[in-house]
């Protein structure tokens, strides 16, 4: 997720400090599969709150890993800005 | 085992600049960069290697599992898995994961039940189950000279 964040940060011309995800994911026994992964990032920014959607938007985007992610693996993400 | 569900975290953190810290619950953190083909430095782990090192992982260690409930004597083995990234329907994801796998048994060993252990790892790993992508698995199993 960083990755895909330093990835489109310049593109989008999105100013920020720093960036910190945090990933729980919970797993299943039968069958062995991950059954959730929540996700939270946490950007240091002065940006207006509808360009942290946009990049939020961008990051889901361009995630590789996430993008491969089985269907029936549930992913839940929120990006908030650091206080 | 404890009860399922299992959960496990991590935390990645960076600044504008240089490695991203991964941080879990014990394990000694990991510096992370871009792989070289997004135009990182190549000497970190990434995204990308780390995903494939989970699935080669996961497999070495679901093969390790179910050979000590299977009773099953074996000597090592060395997983080898290449992930291949491509953009499908403007989406980049892995497409391909081809897991080879080399199992050592000694002298005597069932042949055809160590490939079988093999099939069921890779059916039964972790990781792979919670993908898209299916892997394809080629397996060698080395006899030990008696």
């Amino acid at each position: 997720m960083i990755k895909g964040i330093e990835r489109v940060v310049p593109m989008l011309e999105f100013s920020l400090r720093g960036v910190e995800v945090r990933v729980h994911g919970v797993r299943q026994d039968v069958p062995p599969r991950m059954e959730r992964i929540d996700s939270e990032i946490v950007v240091d920014t002065e940006e207006p709150d509808r360009r942290l959607e946009l990049l939020h938007d961008n990051v889901r985007k361009y995630g590789t890993v996430f993008n491969t992610v089985a269907p029936g693996t549930d992913l839940k993400g929120v990006l908030v800005r650091a206080k | 085992m404890q009860p399922f569900p299992h959960h496990y975290s991590v935390i990645a953190k960076a600044d504008t600049q240089g490695d991203v810290a991964l941080d879990g619950e014990g394990p000694p953190r990991i510096p992370s960069a871009p792989p070289t083909e997004f135009g990182g430095p190549g000497d970190r782990w990434s995204p990308e290697t780390l995903f494939v090192a989970a699935v080669a992982d996961c497999f070495v260690l679901t093969f390790r599992g179910i050979a000590g409930v299977s009773r099953f004597s074996w000597v090592s083995l060395e997983c080898n898995v290449t992930g291949t990234v491509d953009r499908v329907d403007r989406i980049t994801q892995f497409t391909e994961l081809e897991v080879r796998a080399r199992l050592r048994v000694p002298s005597g060993a069932n042949e055809d039940q160590a490939r079988r252990l093999l099939t069921k790892a890779e059916e039964t790993c972790l990781v792979t189950n919670s993908l898209k992508v299916r892997p394809h698995l080629e397996s060698v199993v080395e006899v030990e000279d008696s």
